[in-house]
């Protein structure tokens, strides 16, 4: 483990209303309206979610990830548009090719979102408050869009500072403030903490960050295992985890631990195509592919295996994925004993991959896969990929 | 055995055995080279058994006899030797013994061998008649194409070139999967005598190894190479050599569905220019992969290389290109391999989006394609 600089300087960029105020500044007619990009009203009777909406519609109460039906029926006068992807990606990597500009070490997290490690480029740039200006300005002057930027000392901080100060808007946390500042905040601030989480943390009698980080810290990760200890660790404003920059990125990985350990093979196949799932979307969002598959598992007791397999070339489609995972699963013996977690890892990654000429299954695969990462922005994680749930066996 | 033969020709023919001999230690005997020696000819012979190859001559011989021994150290003795004749003679014990007849060096060599009947038999008359073609224009057609056929053995079907008999024309195919080069030539190109070519099947996988040879192998002005099949083998005969090679079997992709037709999106370029610029740029790529960037736009090209630990290069050339920017990434030596290889002037590349093949041929030159993947994504 590297060690870690003391005091970091970490700068999180996030664009504000990023589909919406793309329409707004291609379209001089939707400024100053309520803008919803997401999937089609249909007067009312719409299926699918708003991805994403200007601040004039979330003053009617409109917001991302809501149901279309919902938002159309606070606002139907707000101008509803279906999601231009070629464009926002366009737009994402100026952006992207801005920040670069302000340190190499930099680590997209999604289409508007990125965080810098500025640590060190003080002496070109200035502090990172000073740093932090020039990005806002440099974006929109190029872009014509604006952001919204947190500096802190470490990357869940910086996160929730840019949060705070949307849109259009500047936090810093300086070095030692870090307890101080998360002190008030209510947990849906706590980064990586979804809602079943928070519901759990409030069942425990907390409500605001500083009252979980003055918990004793057993007692969380006795009820919440390894997220426990996490959260606390947030929550006292510590989180050393590094901006991972596309080319230091050695390996990519999702897992999940079952509510209770099982010897469910079908459920377990099941689970490994969700994981696939979700891994490979991340990858094809970083643009990146991998040669090298592994699958991990856990067994009752704690025992961690991990079972490798190379592929001749990068991948990053889904079902390639899915079915070595589910194959070195099938291969693992693990003498009748239960499940407690699995996950897949990618590495060997290329920034590149090479496209075949002949694979038409591979073809067919990344058509496929873009029309579900569209349909899922659209519409959600609602969206389930039509496949055989049960994996047929192998040959 | 009792023989001489000059040393310059000995070291020719063993160095012609010594490519095809294999140097998989599974099979000893096949790392051997036999030398038969009947009635003034000599043979020498080598496989891999898959590829045979036999060489004939015809030399001073005092006594008949075969022997097959290590090939590769038979052809570091001899390459050690002078200039003059190279007596070869084996005893009953299965030795080869080589001495110089030079008055310069006193040395002999003995290398242990196998007798003629544990080394594989070499079939090298096909059953099908000979078709005879100009050798030159034939090697130009497998150097067009060569380098795109795999070396992975896991896609058995694509390390050899595929020939078959396309609209009367003669066609050879190489890929790998990510690139695919394809030629075809009319018969009269090659002055095959009418009505004497066929291929068998709908056509044929030929291993590497044998079309590289034919390649190396310098031709004589008017000297022919014939060509034959039998069931499941290929045959050539050229000069005093033979090689026989088993067809690669399995299927080659059903490539003509993948060439595209009718493209509106294309630029022409300067064939040397955009080749000497490619290679400039590539001096800074990341060795892993290989990965440039073509950014068209109205009548000029980006190329750029980035290496995150190194640096990166970007030169624009001009072009001619009318339609909407594109920027498309790629591996460049899949680039650089056919540009060496087009016969014209200009290039003219189409394309359709950035995840689609390119086309790459001459302007001037017909019967030759290139298809090349992109890459998806980059630096």
């Amino acid at each position: 483990m590297k060690m870690m600089e003391k005091n970091r300087t970490i700068v999180h960029v996030d664009m504000d209303a990023f589909y919406a105020s793309v329409e707004q500044l291609d379209n001089a007619e939707y400024r100053n309206k309520p803008v919803v990009v997401g999937a089609d009203p249909k007067n009312g009777k719409g299926r699918g979610v708003v991805s994403a909406c200007s601040y004039e519609a979330r003053n009617y109460g409109i917001h991302s990830a809501q149901p279309i039906s919902r938002a159309y029926g606070l606002c139907p006068h707000a101008i509803f548009l279906r999601p231009r992807f070629k464009r926002y990606t366009e737009i994402s990597n100026k952006v992207m090719e801005i920040l670069e500009g302000f340190s190499p070490v930099l680590e997209q997290i999604s289409i508007d979102e990125a965080f810098l490690d500025c640590t060190g480029t003080q002496k070109l740039f200035g502090s990172g408050e000073e740093i932090a200006k020039v990005i806002k300005e440099k974006i929109q002057g190029e872009t014509g869009l604006t952001a919204s930027v947190g500096v802190a000392p470490n990357k869940s901080v910086a996160k929730i500072c840019s949060e705070i100060a949307k849109p259009d808007g500047l936090m810093v946390c300086l070095p030692g403030m870090e307890k101080e500042f998360l002190e008030d905040l209510s947990l849906s601030y706590l980064w990586g903490a979804g809602k079943k989480t928070i519901r759990k943390l409030e069942g425990m009698g907390f409500s605001r960050i500083g009252e979980v980080g003055r918990s004793d810290r057993e007692m969380l990760e006795k009820g919440m295992g390894k997220m426990g200890l996490h959260l606390w660790l947030l929550a006292n404003g510590i989180d050393e985890r590094e901006v991972i920059t596309r080319h230091s990125r050695k390996s990519i990985s999702e897992e999940i631990t079952f509510q209770k350990d099982t010897d469910d093979g079908e459920l377990i196949e099941r689970v490994l195509f969700q994981i696939a799932d979700r891994l490979t979307r991340r990858m094809r969002d970083l643009r990146i592919a991998g040669r090298t598959i592994t699958l991990k598992i856990r067994l009752e007791g704690f025992e961690t295996f991990t079972r490798s397999k190379t592929l001749e070339r990068a991948v990053s489609s889904m079902s390639t994925v899915r079915d070595e995972a589910t194959r070195l699963f099938r291969l693992f013996e693990r003498e009748h004993k239960k499940v407690r977690l699995i996950g897949i890892g990618v590495s060997n990654l290329e920034k590149g991959e090479q496209l075949d000429l002949f694979s038409e299954t591979d073809e067919t695969d990344s058509e496929t896969e873009k029309v579900f990462d569209i349909m899922k922005g659209l519409y959600g994680d609602k969206i389930t990929r039509g496949a055989f749930l049960k994996r047929p066996p192998d040959k | 055995m009792n023989i001489t033969i000059p040393k310059q020709k000995m070291l020719k023919y063993l160095s012609y055995t010594d490519t095809i001999a294999s140097s998989k230690t599974t099979v000893p005997v096949l790392s051997n080279v036999l030398i038969d020696v009947s009635e003034k000819n000599i043979f020498f012979y080598s496989s891999n058994l898959e590829t045979g190859i036999k060489v004939s001559d015809t030399v001073k011989t005092d006594e008949d006899g075969s022997l097959a021994v290590n090939g590769k150290k038979l052809l570091s003795i001899v390459r050690e030797l002078p200039d003059d004749d190279i007596r070869l003679t084996t005893d009953d014990k299965n030795r080869l013994t080589v001495r110089s007849e030079s008055k310069a060096i006193n040395a002999e060599f003995t290398i242990a061998g196998v007798s003629k009947e544990d080394f594989p038999k070499i079939n090298t008359e096909p059953e099908e008649e000979y078709i005879q073609l100009n050798p030159a224009p034939f090697k130009e057609m497998i150097r067009k194409v060569i380098f795109s056929v795999s070396s992975d053995e896991n896609k058995y079907s694509l390390t050899g070139i595929f020939l078959e008999k396309n609209n009367g024309d003669i066609s050879m195919v190489g890929t790998d999967g990510k690139r695919l080069s394809l030629v075809s030539r009319k018969q009269k190109d090659l002055e095959i005598p009418k009505d004497t070519f066929y291929v068998p099947y709908d056509g044929v996988i030929i291993p590497k190894i044998v079309l590289n040879e034919i390649v190396k192998f310098s031709f004589e002005e008017k000297e022919k190479l014939y060509l034959g099949f039998s069931k499941n083998q290929i045959f050539f005969k050229y000069d005093n050599i033979n090689l026989v090679s088993n067809l690669i079997e399995g299927k080659f992709p059903d490539y003509k569905k993948i060439i595209p037709v009718d493209r509106e999106k294309m630029f022409t370029a300067d064939r040397k220019f955009l080749y000497n610029a490619i290679k400039r740029v590539s001096i800074l790529v990341e060795e892993s992969y290989n990965q440039i960037k073509l950014n068209i736009s109205k009548d000029k090209l980006l190329i750029s290389s980035q290496n995150p630990t190194l640096g990166g290069a970007i030169e624009e050339i001009p072009i001619k290109y009318g339609d909407e920017d594109i920027e498309i990434a790629l591996n460049y030596i899949y680039l650089i391999d056919c540009l060496k290889e087009i016969g014209s002037d200009t290039v003219k590349i189409d394309f359709e989006d950035s995840e689609r093949v390119l086309t790459v041929c001459g302007v001037d030159e017909e019967g030759y394609t290139n298809l090349i993947m992109p890459m998806k994504g980059g630096i």
